[in-house]
């Protein structure tokens, strides 16, 4: 039993760093070649972990072989135009100014109630409304509104409206993160003083203290310290 | 483009490690099936004592790459020799000439069959 033990740890470390090698993309959006690597790492990987009498260089050697590939195929991908629509497809233009572009759909094996499905989950039922649906290569499908379907913003209102930037995780479940509280240009003193103006003593108490380019400060103490 | 080097780096060492690996069994299969081949021959001529030590030689050139072959070969694979020399050997022991003759040709071609396991050949590929 410690074989397996072993042998799935040793198996387990080698996915998890050829899966961060691939990239973040690789947990979300699955390419074609990427979705068929994790089915297949996830069957090579099973087969030495459960039978002792194959080597667990049987496992190693085709997982690996397989992240190489793929690796060699992402970087292609990133510097040839063709080959990336030769290995990932070309997006499709399902819907053009509010008509079904049948020929696409047939081509893509797209049919109109997945297409109605999409629509909805994006809150969109009327599809005289759409300018643009485009099937990418993900197999996602991206809806763009015409002009005059699209939300209010407050440029077309003309409404200048305060940009507060990127809020930055100040104290994170009572721990100050001194590097995000120095980029802010801030200091501890200039904390110090903040949490006492909301009568924190303590950081410890904080749960999650976040400020933004404004310095307007977000506090949510631990919930022990809210109900004293 | 660092990435790619690496990749390809990677490839053709596994490549060039896997054809090595295939190479060594090939040649450890090969020797150990002559020396039973030449054990066979000594025990058909009536030199029981000397096909005993070719025998035992042929097991021991086996076992000094017992770490290597484990690593690479299927232990169904490996249990099938050893289980294979123990009857070759009993039979020696024995001086049962037909018995020792179908044990040892049968060890002989499981070798065989490995080292045709591990040649770059079509069907192996296919």
């Amino acid at each position: 039993m410690v074989i397996a033990f072993l042998r799935t740890i040793i198996l387990y470390v080698i996915i998890i760093v050829g899966m961060r090698m691939m990239g973040k993309r690789q947990i979300g959006e699955l390419e074609p070649s990427e979705l068929v690597l994790a089915l297949v790492i996830a069957d090579l990987a099973a087969v030495p972990m459960q039978d002792f009498g194959i080597p667990i260089l049987f496992g190693i050697i085709p997982i690996l072989t397989l992240l190489c590939i793929t690796m060699i195929i992402s970087v292609l991908n990133m510097k040839s135009i063709r080959f990336r629509a030769l290995m990932c497809g070309c997006p499709s233009v399902v819907i053009r100014n509010g008509k079904i572009n049948q020929k696409e759909m047939r081509r893509n094996r797209f049919t109109i109630d997945e297409l109605m499905e999409e629509l909805r989950m994006q809150s969109v039922t009327d599809l005289s409304l759409v300018k643009y649906a485009i099937l990418e290569t993900t197999g996602t499908l991206s809806v763009l509104l015409y002009a005059n379907q699209q939300p209010v913003t407050a440029e077309l209102m003309g409404v200048g409206a305060p940009e507060p930037g990127l809020p930055l995780i100040i104290i994170n479940d009572g721990r100050i993160m001194s590097h995000n509280l120095e980029s802010r240009g801030l200091t501890m003193d200039w904390l110090e003083k903040r949490l006492k103006e909301r009568l924190v003593k303590n950081p410890h108490d904080v749960f999650l203290c976040t400020v933004d380019e404004k310095e307007r400060l977000y506090l949510a103490l631990k919930e022990a310290q809210v109900q004293a | 483009m660092k990435w790619l080097w690496v990749s390809c780096a990677i490839l053709i060492a596994i490549l060039v490690g896997t054809m090595a690996s295939g190479r060594y069994l090939q040649s450890l299969a090969s020797s150990v099936g002559e020396q039973l081949q030449q054990a066979q021959t000594l025990a058909e001529a009536g030199d029981w004592s000397g096909a005993r030590d070719k025998t035992s030689a042929a097991r021991s050139t086996w076992q000094e790459k017992e770490v290597c072959i484990h690593i690479t070969l299927r232990h169904s694979d490996i249990n099938e020799v050893y289980k294979g020399f123990e009857r070759v050997e009993a039979c020696v022991r024995a001086e049962e000439y037909a018995e020792y003759a179908v044990a040892n040709a049968e060890l002989i071609a499981h070798l065989e069959l490995i080292n045709q396991s591990e040649m770059l050949d079509i069907e192996n590929v296919l």
